[in-house]
Formats: C-alpha cells, sequence, structure tokens
C-alpha cells in the first residue's frame, strides 16, 4: 500500500528525468559536432592565447631588464674605456679554429678513405674546408706534412710554396716548427710579419698535424693565423665580471656582450665568447649577433634575436637582445644580453587543458622550423621544418575558417595560431581531431546517465523519505516520521555542523574520481561548496515549519538547488581536468536549480504571509 | 555566432530572471514589505549579470568567482529571514 503511495511519485520523477534528460539530449545531438568544434576551438584559443600572455610578458621583462642595463652607470662606465690590443683572445681564436678545421678535414678524410691526394686537391668541397677565414685577415691553410708544402691557400700566389719561408718573417718560430715538427703534432706560437708598409705586426699561427693519411698516403697539417692586431677590447678593468653582478636582477642571462660603434666587441661576460672580434669583417656576416647588431645600428632601438644554437654540441637554443647606449645623445655603443629558453620551453611545453595528444610548440617565422621542444619530444629542435598550413596561416596572419589542419606529422588536428611578435615567432597550438570527437561522445553518454541516474535517484529518495502527499494550506501534519521529527528536533548550531560535515563529506567523496583533493579545482568549487551548505541548512530548518505548505516547498526547493549545486561541483573537477566541456552539460542541473529557487521563493512567501 | 548551447542557457537565466522578477515586485507591491523580499529581488538582477556576461562570453574565472560567491550570499540572507520566523 505505502510503496503503491508513492508509486506515481517515482513514476513522476523518472519520467521527468528522462523527459529532461531526452530534450537536451536531442539538442546536443543535433549540433553535436558544431558545438564540440566551437567549444574545443574556444579552449585551444584560450589556452593559446594564455600561452602567448604569458611569452609576451616574459619578453617584457627582458625588455625592463636591457633597459636598466642600457641606463646603468657600469655599461657607460665600461663603453667609454679605451679599447687595447689582446694577444691572448688571438690566440684563443687561432687555436679553436685550429682544431674545428682539423677535425673537419680528418672527417672529410674519413668519408672517402679511397680518395689519394690529388682527389682531394682537385675536390671544391675539400678546399672550402680547409681553406677559411679566420677573423679580419686570418685564415686556415692544409699542407702536405712530408712535403712541408702548402697546396691550399687562399691568396693563390702563395700555391706550393714551402713553410720554410716563415724563417725570414720569424726565425724563431722557424726554429720551434723545425724542431718541434717531428716531435709534437701540435705547435703554436706568435711571430711578426713585416706588411707591404714595411711595418712588422704580431701574428699567431697554430699547426695540428692529422692523424689519419690520405689512400696514398700523404700525411696533412691544418696551419691557421691570424694579425693579434685584429682583437680590440676595453683596457683592463679590475674586476669587470663583477660589473654586471651587483644588481640581481640584472643577472638572469647566459652572457652579456659590450659592442663599440664601429661593431667590436669589447667586452663579454663569459671570456671564452666572441670577444675582441668585429661583426662588420666579412666571416661574422652570418652570426646571429651581426644580424641584430646592424638591425638595431639601422633602427636605433632595442631588437630580437630569433632563437638560435650557439655553438656545435649545443643542444638547448638561446636568443639575443641588442639595444643602443647612449649618454647625453652621443652614441657608447650597445649592450647585447644572450638569454636562455627554458622559461618560454615551461610556458609552451605545459600540457594542461590539452588532454592527451594537444600540445603547444613555437616555430620561427623565418626559418619555419621548431624551435620549442614537442610535447613527447618526438623530433629535433631547429632540425624539424614545420612547413604545415597553420604555421602559414600564422606567417600570412590569415584567418583560417577551417579549425582542423594537418600537423607536422600528418595528423588531422584541432589547430590555432598566435603570432609573437617580438621576437618573430608563432604559437602554435594542436589537439588531434579523432581525440576531441571520440572523448566527447563517450563522455557525453556517460554523462547523461548519470544525470538520469541522479535524477531519479534523488526523487526516488525524496517520494520514499519525505512525505511528498500534498496538503491542504495551513494542515498540520498528521504522520510525523522519525526521521523528519529527529531532524526538526535539531538546534541551529547542529544544523550548521552537520551541513559542512554533509559538504566536506561530498567533496572528499567526489574528488578522487578526479584529481584527488590536494588538486581539485578549489577556484571554481568554492562557490559552489559555500552555497551547498547554507542550501544545506536551510533544507534541514525547512523541516521546522509548522505550516506543511510552504514545508513542503522550501524543502523541494532547496533540494533541488542542492542537486544543481552538487552536479557543478562534478562538472567543475571534470572540466579542470579533462578541459571544458559543452554548455549543453550544464543545463539540466542549472534549470532544476532555478525551479528551486522559484519554489524556495514561494516557501518564503506562504511562511511569511501567517 | 553563439553556440546554441550557450544561447538556451542565456534564454533559461533570462526567463528564471524575468519570472522571478516579476513575481517579486508583485509581492513587494502587494505585501509593502520591499526589505523582506530584497534577497529575491537582487537575485532576479544577479540572474541577469549572469546572463550578460553568459551572453558576451565573459568567461574570468575571476569574475565567476565573484558571481558564484554571491549566490551563497543572497540564500544566507534569505536564511537569515527565514531564521527570525517565530512560526517554527
Amino acid at each position: 500500500m505505502k510503496i503503491r503511495k508513492h508509486l506515481k511519485y517515482i513514476i513522476f520523477f523518472c519520467l521527468t528525468a528522462i523527459l529532461i534528460d531526452g530534450i537536451f539530449l536531442c539538442f546536443r545531438y543535433c549540433s553535436q559536432k558544431k558545438q564540440i568544434i566551437q567549444s574545443s576551438s574556444q579552449r585551444l584559443n584560450d589556452i593559446s592565447q594564455s600561452k602567448t600572455d604569458q611569452i609576451n610578458s616574459y619578453i617584457n621583462e627582458i625588455k625592463n631588464e636591457i633597459s636598466d642595463l642600457v641606463n646603468s652607470n657600469e655599461t657607460k662606465f665600461l663603453l667609454k674605456q679605451p679599447v687595447v690590443i689582446d694577444k691572448n683572445i688571438a690566440k684563443v681564436e687561432v687555436d679553436q679554429k685550429a682544431k674545428i678545421i682539423a677535425k673537419e678535414v680528418e672527417n672529410y678524410i674519413k668519408i672517402y678513405p679511397k680518395r689519394t691526394f690529388q682527389e682531394f686537391k682537385d675536390d671544391p668541397v675539400f678546399q672550402k674546408i680547409t681553406v677559411q677565414d679566420i677573423g679580419l685577415s686570418g685564415y686556415s691553410t692544409v699542407e702536405n706534412y712530408e712535403e712541408q708544402i702548402s697546396y691550399f691557400q687562399k691568396t693563390k700566389k702563395f700555391l706550393g710554396e714551402k713553410y720554410q719561408n716563415i724563417e725570414s718573417l720569424s726565425p724563431e718560430l722557424y726554429q720551434k716548427l723545425a724542431n718541434d715538427i717531428f716531435i709534437s703534432s701540435d705547435i703554436s706560437g706568435f711571430y711578426k710579419l713585416t706588411g707591404p708598409d714595411g711595418k712588422a705586426q704580431d701574428k699567431y699561427l697554430h699547426l695540428i698535424h692529422l692523424k689519419n693519411k690520405t689512400v696514398d698516403n700523404v700525411s696533412l697539417a691544418v696551419i691557421t693565423t691570424a694579425l693579434v692586431g685584429d682583437y680590440k677590447v676595453i683596457k683592463e678593468v679590475s674586476n669587470p665580471a663583477n660589473f654586471f653582478q651587483n644588481n640581481s636582477s640584472q643577472n638572469d642571462f647566459n652572457n652579456l656582450f659590450l659592442i663599440n660603434p664601429d661593431g667590436t666587441i669589447i667586452y663579454s661576460q663569459d671570456p671564452n665568447k666572441e670577444i675582441g672580434i668585429n661583426l662588420n669583417w666579412p666571416v661574422n656576416k652570418n652570426l646571429t649577433l651581426t644580424k641584430i647588431f646592424i638591425q638595431s645600428q639601422k633602427d636605433n632601438k632595442t631588437i630580437f634575436s630569433d632563437a638560435f644554437i650557439d655553438s656545435y654540441g649545443e643542444i638547448y637554443p638561446e636568443f639575443i637582445v641588442i639595444s643602443p647606449v647612449y649618454d647625453q645623445n652621443k652614441l657608447l655603443g650597445y649592450v647585447a644580453l644572450v638569454k636562455d629558453m627554458n622559461l618560454i620551453f615551461e610556458i609552451t611545453k605545459d600540457p594542461k587543458n590539452l588532454g592527451q595528444t594537444g600540445e603547444s610548440y613555437l616555430v620561427d617565422q623565418m626559418s619555419k622550423l621548431l624551435i620549442s621542444p614537442l610535447r613527447h619530444n618526438l623530433f629535433d629542435m631547429f632540425v624539424q621544418n614545420i612547413d604545415t598550413d597553420n604555421a602559414n596561416d600564422c606567417l600570412t596572419n590569415k584567418i583560417n575558417s577551417n579549425n582542423f589542419l594537418l600537423n607536422y606529422r600528418g595528423d588531422i588536428t584541432l589547430a590555432t595560431r598566435q603570432a609573437i611578435l617580438e621576437p618573430s615567432w608563432c604559437l602554435l597550438t594542436e589537439i588531434n581531431a579523432n581525440e576531441i570527437l571520440n572523448i566527447s561522445l563517450q563522455k557525453e553518454v556517460i554523462i547523461s546517465i548519470a544525470i538520469f541516474l541522479l535524477f531519479s535517484f534523488i526523487g526516488i529518495l525524496m517520494a520514499t523519505k519525505i512525505n511528498i502527499k500534498l496538503v491542504k494550506k495551513n494542515e498540520p501534519a498528521r504522520q510525523v516520521s522519525k526521521f523528519k521529527k529527529m531532524i526538526s528536533q535539531l538546534s541551529l548550531k547542529n544544523i550548521i555542523i552537520l551541513s559542512i560535515i554533509l559538504t566536506v563529506i561530498y567533496f572528499f567523496i567526489i574528488t578522487p574520481f578526479f584529481q584527488g583533493w590536494q588538486n581539485a579545482a578549489f577556484y571554481n568549487d568554492i562557490p559552489d561548496l559555500f552555497a551547498t551548505v547554507i542550501l544545506l541548512i536551510l533544507f534541514f530548518h525547512g523541516f521546522k515549519f509548522k505550516n506543511i505548505s510552504s514545508q513542503k516547498l522550501i524543502l523541494f526547493g532547496s533540494s533541488m538547488a542542492i542537486f544543481d549545486k552538487l552536479i557543478q561541483i562534478i562538472l567543475e573537477e571534470y572540466n579542470y581536468k579533462f578541459g571544458l566541456i559543452s554548455t549543453y552539460f550544464w543545463l539540466p542541473g542549472t534549470t532544476i536549480g532555478f525551479i528551486g529557487l522559484f519554489l524556495i521563493f514561494y516557501g518564503f512567501k506562504k511562511e511569511k504571509k501567517l | 555566432m553563439m553556440p546554441l548551447a550557450n544561447l538556451l542557457a542565456v534564454i533559461i537565466i533570462i526567463i528564471t530572471a524575468v519570472g522571478l522578477l516579476w513575481a517579486v515586485s508583485i509581492e513587494m507591491l502587494k505585501s509593502k514589505n520591499i526589505r523582506l523580499f530584497m534577497p529575491f529581488f537582487i537575485l532576479s538582477i544577479w540572474l541577469c549579470i549572469s546572463a550578460a556576461l553568459n551572453f558576451y562570453g565573459v568567461y574570468d574565472p575571476q569574475i565567476w568567482f565573484v558571481v558564484e560567491s554571491f549566490w551563497g550570499i543572497w540564500f544566507l540572507w534569505i536564511l537569515i529571514i527565514l531564521l527570525k520566523n517565530k512560526n517554527v
């Protein structure tokens, strides 16, 4: 009899649940694909925009950093120092070049082990490797080690010349070469060279005897030389390295260069890097620093370089920012900061809200090369060319109506792009199309079932536990259940404690299904949890009302509003873990919550009219 | 073009807001007790603000944190009025 009495309410709630869920399911299916694409695009755009904002904010910090350096007294003091020739810098440069060229020649011989010396002589690639410029007037050459005759020369008239000629130019060095040549495979030293004007100039020479020979048993040696006078730096200043280390905000860089107006790098924080050279020398024309130095000279403003790899063996890219330094309208020189990209990589690699396959990466606008690591590090930076429609749209600033584009792997992805103006980069954000469409369908079905079950459960609970039979206005309750009696006897203090406990328990039950309570979406959950506590107090307090009609309305209304808030907490957690979901999922709960609001209002009205 | 789901959400919020505002206003005039129904009146205005934010696509988490938090405050206001009720 009791079941029969409640059956109609149970059926009513189940039918209502099916009806509401069905209506929204219909709407969702009708515009499912379009809706999913739109919401996913919106989410992807938001992520991309947020990352771009973070990168731009970091770039602005760097601008402030270089601005501080430009205006600092230390920079101006160092740029005003007289410039002197530094023998040691010429030595370091020539030594380094000798080792690099020797390695290159050795490797080339290894590639062609069956080639004769004559064949190597005729090979233009080999000639290019052996004869390289060093500094302004230095160069490298390769000689037949046994014959001591140079067969690869920058100046043709020296071809086939014996290096005994050095004797007339520098007897000291010649003696060193003659004595050591069969003892050591690595000889170096300074010597004087009389120029065409009859003036003696200091030179430095480095000879390396190569280990491997050609197939016809010819042994080779690489010789590198340079004019010491080409390398200039500022006059020795006591502890120049400390100059920029006093201010901690100006210390977060890989290197710092000071360049005088004619292009000579007169100071380097790291003494092993390009110090003493001139950026206008032809040999330096392809340096990243040279390119932005020329640009800064031309535009007279702060310029950012593209990302670049500093030298062989380096795997982490850097970028440079250069700015002119003035003192009372007089150009003193330029200050250049070399920065690493670690912080930018942290931003681009952040996979939050990007699902399983989504990733963000940077592409250089000029070279179209990948300049930041991919999410799963599948391809190398500065190796992988990103010649995709998404990258091209970014370069041409085109708004592509088709959001589904092929990525660098040939997969169909939902793609978005953001141009970063300084430096000229593109931030591409892409997520696999299959992931969006498949998972969306699955979660849609799961949530629809969950909504139906929850609604039905609450309906059945209310129908059986609470006497929902509508009573006439002002009619006192005839049958008071034990549960109702127990609740109505609770004091306000106990009601508040009970409400808080129930809300907290709910929070700890729900969050482990997502990211755990420690990583819950607190920012979104707190307002809902707060409202739930208040509504629970209202619900329990409703049992105390003597007027049955208003009691029922308040109980119904508050339980519907509580239901809405509880659903919202689940959806917030889902959003936080898996990314935004369609607004359709919010609608059933919200609608029920609004109906509850009306019921609360009418209950309130009835109660207050008494 | 606004997604259909968002449009539906805006329509539902507006219907609720207008309905509540209408019902509350009538009660206010009938009972001549404006203070009593003030939390519902403000709640309906609050709903209009929510609808406007949805309509213009403002989904800034900080703004919504404030909007959602005030729901609890309006309910608390209603609860305080009911707690003063002597008919319990």
